[in-house]
């Protein structure tokens, strides 16, 4: 896990110990008119270099908050960060000035967003939008930095890279945006890749394509890369592990291969099964019954008990810790034995 | 504004990119479930009540609220009836105020404070009118066209253009002049800002329209077999009443300033009808000596037209609180 | 974008015609006869009265009359002449100057006071600098031009030389050069600084909530930059094209300002002219104020089309 690269200069190293990007009991929090919106409570993960993380939940989760935390661009206020930690090669994110954190944003930790059509700026040409990369935190000349430019066009496979510089970013695919949107993210070669939903917005053959290409640049840079989904299908061939969050909080971390095998907490168990599945052909598609939590108001206790098939009395009273099952597996569910046992108790 | 209670909402709506979809997701079933009248109310209940808790509304009503007593009742105010002229006496002209006449005297020796209140029936019938004819001629003309897209809406449209073009006061000011003398003098006043006041409206409606057309509910209800009419008047009109309403009540004020002006020229109201603008206007030549018969109509006239602005700007923000 | 500019301008044919017609037959629906006016009191010998009628194509239709007019101002430049055989573009020239540097100091000082508030309360969005702002401009659209002239005229103009001895504003006329400007153009740029104020605040409010700005943050840029670079260049669209518009609307509004400061322009003679009946002077001058209108409009969409790419490559 902790794969911290050889090219560190001395005031960064750090104990061997120490992953490359940690987030230790982060709490998130927005303060509103109508109330106080607990949007992350308490999260903890680790990605090492050349590891993807997959981080899983529905909207409103907490998972792009606390990639936003990751990135310091959240709006403060109304965000408020009560609690927590985000060590990157040990040195705690939050506590740096905002100038020391600018130097990190873009070039040793990026973002690629969603929406990739209204993540570009619509009045710049895409090669004017990833040379500034270049000139910005290289001091590059205007012509150097657009060369740099082809070159990752070409790295991220756009056709005809050379010609298309030029064009703007309502010029091209959904495909094409979305591959430039990661040129511009690994320009300057980052340690820690952070993908929102990369493919969210994409046909589903073009989310292949991307998701290969992902994979394929880590695999050549060995970031680290985060990988943020609702999405279980798009996860499972390339994630080493997956984090799956719910309201605000991680409620089980595994590797990849025991999750799909072996879930064990109900939340994580519901979405499996709410996968429809050829070989289930004329079941009925199970679905998680109630609506995700109120944000503004979280249940008391575990705040999965009013749609858990598994509740005790205990869980409308005391939240769940994250229990260690292994080394390397954790749930945040009284009765994980249960479920990892496959007993249904209604 | 499908969403009419979002918990998150108004106060800091750039939340909403953060904050998960969550805290929304209930209250927008919730909406879905419900019937479009009953969209439509919640966003005036919501209004409303954000809306009695703004203190700029509050004051604007209690301004319009007094001009409008004001205007009906101007004896309730002053015991001098400023249109009996043997109530003037030209030998106290331009004199300062004294405790029968607590604005002082005019160039007449009139009353300047009996004449102020009484100058607020004519502003307030003149904005009333030429806001409900502009409203009613551009907010219809505009669903029509909104609607029936086509030949009707390339038509009307080209037309407001046609209208745009021409500077409005100067519009008015000629069809004020032309037609001076043959017709009543408020009428006419009315007439000339109605005619290049109704595409302001016309633009509002049709746009509001368009965007209530392609929602799912008028796609539904179209689809559902329901007639032009009802499609207009049950399920776009009620949608789209918001801008217009706003822009109404803005218009009401600017078109209050427009009479002032046009009296202020002498092509508005004529005397002896009272109005402020008029009013600045005789009182302009001896300003610098006796500023007094100028300013309090001139205070009159700015309070009037900034508590419609300011009611206007307090309903669009109730309405639309991503604006603020 | 060829195709973008000569579909605008084809647009515009209809616009130039109908207002101009509009005007046309509201002017020249004025009853009374326009040469017996001409002579006054005297009765005109009918024979003469004829030959003038004749001339000025007064016993054809209306719609005859309009095109032997706009005809003429548009092929050959030739807005005609008024009853006493002066020829209208010869009254309208030296007045015109005087309205349009009227309408360019108010447009001058619009962009910079306007944009300028705007930005500082988009910055400074929900602390008291931004309400003041907004409180301020709620109060600039809301007192007339008829008020805020005279009370700038007496205050600044009148009040201020005797307080302090500096005649810094000339209360009325063209005497002082660029400085008689100052003065009547704030009061008619009033209103407008204060919409674009409001403009510039919302659009730059806006854009600092677009997606790519989170993404220009996300690249490591400094908020100088990213404000500066990312957010003014998409925040600037708007404002631009409501600068260009309003040329018209200043030029058209001036007659109030005019009247109040004494400025001998394109408001002040239309309001002569409407009171002479003089029909030809008045079309004329509508005529040309339509035409900036509808050339101010053009020139806003070219723009709009080389800061926006997406309608560029419509």
């Amino acid at each position: 896990m902790n794969k911290t690269s050889t090219d560190l200069s001395p005031a960064e190293v750090t104990p061997g110990d120490e992953p490359l990007l940690a987030v230790d009991d982060l709490h998130v929090e927005f303060h509103t008119r109508a109330g106080t919106v607990r949007a992350v409570n308490g999260v903890s993960y680790t990605v090492g270099a050349g590891e993807t993380l997959a981080v899983l939940g529905e909207s409103g989760s907490g998972k792009s908050v606390t990639a936003q935390a990751i990135m310091g661009i959240l709006d403060m206020p109304p965000a408020v960060i009560p609690h927590g930690e985000i060590r990157f090669k040990g040195t705690d994110l939050l506590k740096l000035s905002e100038e020391a954190r600018t130097q990190v944003r873009g070039q040793r930790i990026a973002m690629i967003f969603q929406d990739a059509l209204s993540a570009l700026n619509p009045v710049f040409t895409v090669g004017w939008q990833i040379s500034e990369m270049f000139r910005v935190h290289r001091g590059m000349s205007k012509s150097e930095a657009m060369k740099k430019a082809v070159e990752l066009m070409d790295r991220v496979r756009i056709p005809a890279a050379k010609q298309r510089v030029h064009d703007y970013p309502h010029q091209f695919s959904g495909g094409m945006r979305q591959r430039i949107m990661i040129a511009m993210s690994i320009a300057l070669d980052p340690e820690v890749l952070i993908a929102d939903e990369p493919t969210t917005a994409l046909d589903v053959t073009v989310q292949a394509q991307i998701m290969e290409l992902l994979a394929e640049l880590q695999r050549e840079s060995q970031m680290g890369l985060i990988l943020i989904t609702h999405d279980l299908g798009v996860v499972a061939d390339v994630a080493d592990k997956i984090a799956v969050m719910y309201a605000g909080r991680i409620v089980e971390n595994a590797p990849v291969y025991d999750i799909y095998k072996t879930p064990a907490h109900p939340y994580t168990k519901g979405l499996l099964d709410s996968i429809p599945r050829v070989d289930l052909k004329g079941q009925d598609l199970y679905a998680i019954k109630g609506l995700p939590p109120n944000l503004l108001d979280l249940p008391k206790g575990c705040s999965f008990h009013p749609r858990c098939p598994y509740r005790q009395d205990n869980c409308e009273s005391t939240a769940p810790q994250l229990y260690e099952i292994s080394g390397i597996r954790g749930s945040a569910c009284h009765y994980w034995r249960e479920v990892l046992d496959g007993e249904r108790q209604q | 504004m499908s969403n009419p209670t979002p918990p998150v909402g108004p106060g800091l709506p750039e939340t909403q990119t953060l904050v998960p979809d969550t805290v929304t997701e209930p209250a927008k079933q919730r909406a879905g479930k419900q019937a479009k009248a009953a969209r439509s109310a919640s966003l005036w209940t919501d209004a409303w009540y954000d809306l009695r808790r703004r203190p700029m509304f509050i004051i604007s009503m209690i301004i319009i609220l007094i001009l409008l007593i004001m205007s009906f009742w101007p004896s309730l105010f002053t015991s001098v009836d400023p249109y009996n002229a043997r109530t003037c006496d030209l030998s106290t002209a331009r004199q300062g105020p004294s405790p029968g006449h607590l604005f002082g005297r005019d160039n007449l020796g009139c009353d300047v404070y009996a004449r102020t209140i009484y100058g607020a029936r004519n502003s307030i019938v003149i904005g009333v009118f030429t806001t409900l004819i502009t409203t009613l001629v551009g907010g219809l003309l505009g669903i029509v066209a909104g609607f029936r897209s086509g030949v009707v809406d390339t038509v009307s449209s080209r037309l407001t253009e046609i209208f745009f073009a021409i500077p409005p006061i100067l519009g008015a000011l000629l069809i004020a002049a032309t037609f001076r003398g043959r017709a009543n003098s408020i009428m006419l006043v009315i007439i000339a800002l109605a005619v290049l006041g109704w595409p302001m409206t016309f633009r509002i409606m049709r746009a509001a329209v368009i965007t209530a057309k392609n929602q799912d509910f008028v796609i539904a209800a179209r689809a559902l077999g329901a007639g032009a009419g009802r499609i207009m008047f049950r399920h776009l009109l009620p949608n789209s009443l918001a801008p217009v309403i706003v822009v109404a009540t803005i218009n009401l004020g600017t078109f209050i300033a427009a009479e002032a002006a046009l009296s202020f020229l002498g092509v508005g109201v004529q005397s002896p009808d009272i109005s402020w603008g008029l009013m600045i206007a005789d009182a302009r030549n001896r300003f610098l000596e006796a500023s007094l018969p100028l300013v309090f109509p001139a205070v009159f006239l700015s309070i009037t037209v900034l508590a419609f602005i300011m009611m206007g700007d307090a309903v669009r923000d109730a309405l639309d609180p991503k604006l603020r | 974008m060829g195709r973008y500019v000569i579909r605008r301008l084809i647009q515009a044919i209809p616009v130039l015609l109908g207002a101009t017609l509009l005007i046309f037959c509201i002017v020249f629906a004025l009853p009374g006869d326009p040469i017996a006016a001409l002579f006054g009191d005297k009765r005109p010998d009918p024979a003469v009265a004829e030959v003038l009628r004749e001339q000025y194509h007064l016993n054809d239709p209306l719609l005859l009359q309009y095109w032997y007019y706009i005809s003429g101002v548009l092929f050959r430049g030739d807005f005609g002449v008024n009853f006493a055989d002066v020829p209208v573009s010869q009254i309208m020239v030296g007045k015109f100057q005087i309205t349009l540097n009227l309408a360019l100091t108010a447009l001058v000082m619009e962009a910079f006071i306007g944009v300028g508030l705007g930005l500082w309360a988009a910055l400074r969005r929900g602390k008291a600098t931004d309400t003041m702002i907004l409180a301020s401009t709620l109060l600039l659209i809301s007192v007339p031009t008829l008020v805020t002239g005279f009370v700038l005229q007496l205050l600044l103009g009148v009040k201020l030389k005797e307080w302090t001895g500096l005649d810094i504003f000339p209360v009325a006329g063209t005497f002082a050069g660029w400085r008689s400007y100052v003065l009547p153009g704030f009061v008619l740029a009033g209103t407008s600084i204060a919409y674009l104020t409001r403009l510039t605040r919302t659009s730059l409010v806006e854009t600092l909530r677009a997606d790519y700005i989170r993404t220009a943050t996300a690249k490591g840029l400094s908020r100088r930059r990213v404000i500066g670079r990312h957010g003014l260049r998409n925040a600037l669209i708007p404002l631009v094209t409501y600068l260009g518009a309003d040329l018209g609307n200043l030029m058209g509004g001036a007659v109030i300002t005019e009247t109040i400061f004494n400025l001998q322009g394109i408001g002040n003679q239309l309001f002569t002219s409407v009171y002479l009946r003089e029909q030809p002077v008045v079309v004329g001058i509508v005529t040309v104020l339509v035409l900036i209108y509808i050339l101010a409009n053009l020139v806003v969409d070219l723009l709009y089309a080389v800061l926006d790419p997406r309608i560029r490559y419509e």
